[in-house]
Parts: structure tokens; sequence; C-alpha cells
């Protein structure tokens, strides 16, 4: 990990991460790109939580984008650190 | 890729939502189109007319798709390569966000179908769009 590099980073995991992904991938598809997170979990809709809690939307459904989401953007994740 | 319409020849006969409905609903056959399917399908184009102007109103497939943006559910998507702005009704839960935030009111809710966004698709499964496909009086036109 130490010795990795990057030439995005970015810190966090929600809307505005994947904002930032899809941003930078609409424009530069070649460098690289990283996201740590702490939390464990793959990008989850935060206002679909009380959904959840509800039982109107499973835990597939939560997930703001598909379970391949960063490897078809090319990007490296390291969550729960 | 989107579809245009023409004010000037629109003659508002709203065959356009007819075709839509049929396109979308679940029996080809125009009759049997409005009472098949349960719930019944909804057009996702509608004719806006004031006066003498009339014009068929349906989704710009936006390059800066603000319902994308705003969907909290993932359920609204912009395919980058063919440019198509779809919804994922399995997705969605009808918080009705992108039908507020869409700037031409193309976007509805289907409230019989459990309360899902409802939108043009461009008819992708059929190839063409059936509206364009039968105006009689060429007030659509589907253009890149």
């Amino acid at each position: 990990m130490a010795s990795d590099h990057f030439d995005y980073l970015i810190i966090g995991n929600s809307t505005a991460a994947i904002g930032a992904v899809e941003g930078i991938r609409s424009i530069d598809t070649a460098r690289s790109v990283a996201v740590v997170a702490l939390e464990t979990e793959h990008t989850y809709s935060k206002p679909l939580i009380t959904y959840y809690l509800a039982g109107k939307v499973d835990e597939h459904n939560i997930r703001y984008r598909p379970r391949d989401f960063y490897d078809k953007m090319n990007v490296t994740c390291r969550l729960g650190i | 890729m989107r579809i245009r319409p023409i004010s000037e020849v629109c003659i508002a006969c709203g065959l356009c939502t007819v075709w839509c409905k049929v396109e979308h609903s679940e029996s080809p056959n125009i009759y049997k189109s409005f009472r098949s399917g349960t719930p019944q399908t909804m057009s996702c184009v509608r004719v806006e007319q004031e006066g003498h102007l009339s014009l068929a109103v349906q989704c710009r497939h936006c390059d800066e798709p603000i319902c994308v943006y705003a969907c909290i559910t993932g359920a609204m998507n912009k395919d980058r390569t063919t440019g198509l702005v779809t919804v994922d009704q399995l997705r969605c839960i009808g918080c009705g966000t992108c039908v507020l935030m869409c700037p031409n009111g193309a976007v509805h809710l289907h409230e019989r179908a459990g309360r899902v966004a409802i939108k043009c698709d461009l008819c992708h499964i059929r190839g063409f769009p059936s509206c364009v496909e039968h105006c009689p009086n060429d007030a659509l036109i589907l253009e890149e």
C-alpha cells in the first residue's frame, strides 16, 4: 500500500466520490484512480437507508452503482481503511 | 440521438401518444393494448397545446442528464455509448426527484405500476421510435 502510486486519490466512497470517478473517467481514461474509504460497503445510497430499514428495498438495490462499477471504471478501491 | 418535435407542422392529433402506449403495452394490437396489461401502460410522450401552437414533448436524452445526477437510487442511467437515458424500474422507488428535476417535464410517475418513473426509451428494443414512425405529419424527427 505504501508503495502504491495513483494519479487521482479520492477519499470517501459516497455520492460525491462516485461523481468524481465518473467525471474523471469521462475525460481521462488512462491515468490511475484510487478510492479509499473507512466503510467496508460497496457504495450505497444514503437516502435509501430508511427504505432499507422499512424493507422496501433489498441489499442489492440499496447500492448506488452496479457491483462491477469499480472494475468497469478501472478504479482501485480500498475499503475499510 | 433524440426526437425533435416540429411545432410548425404538429396538429396535436395525439397519435404519438397512442403509438407510444401501444409500443410499451403487452399487446402490439392497437385495439387490445388499451385493455391489456395489468396495470395498463402509460404514454411517455405528452402533447402540449396552447392556441395554435402544439408539439409533442418527450425525453431529450440530455448530454447533461440532470435526472440521472439527481436520482437517489442509481436507477436512472445514461449510456455514454448510445446516449440513451433509461430508468431501471426494478431499482426505482418512485421518489419523484427525476420528475422534479427534468427541465422538459419528460419524466412521469406511473402510479398504477407501483409508482415508478416512466420515460421515453426511444423504443430501443424496437429499433426505431414508434411515435416518429407513425406521426402522420412528420412533426417528429429522430436526430443524432
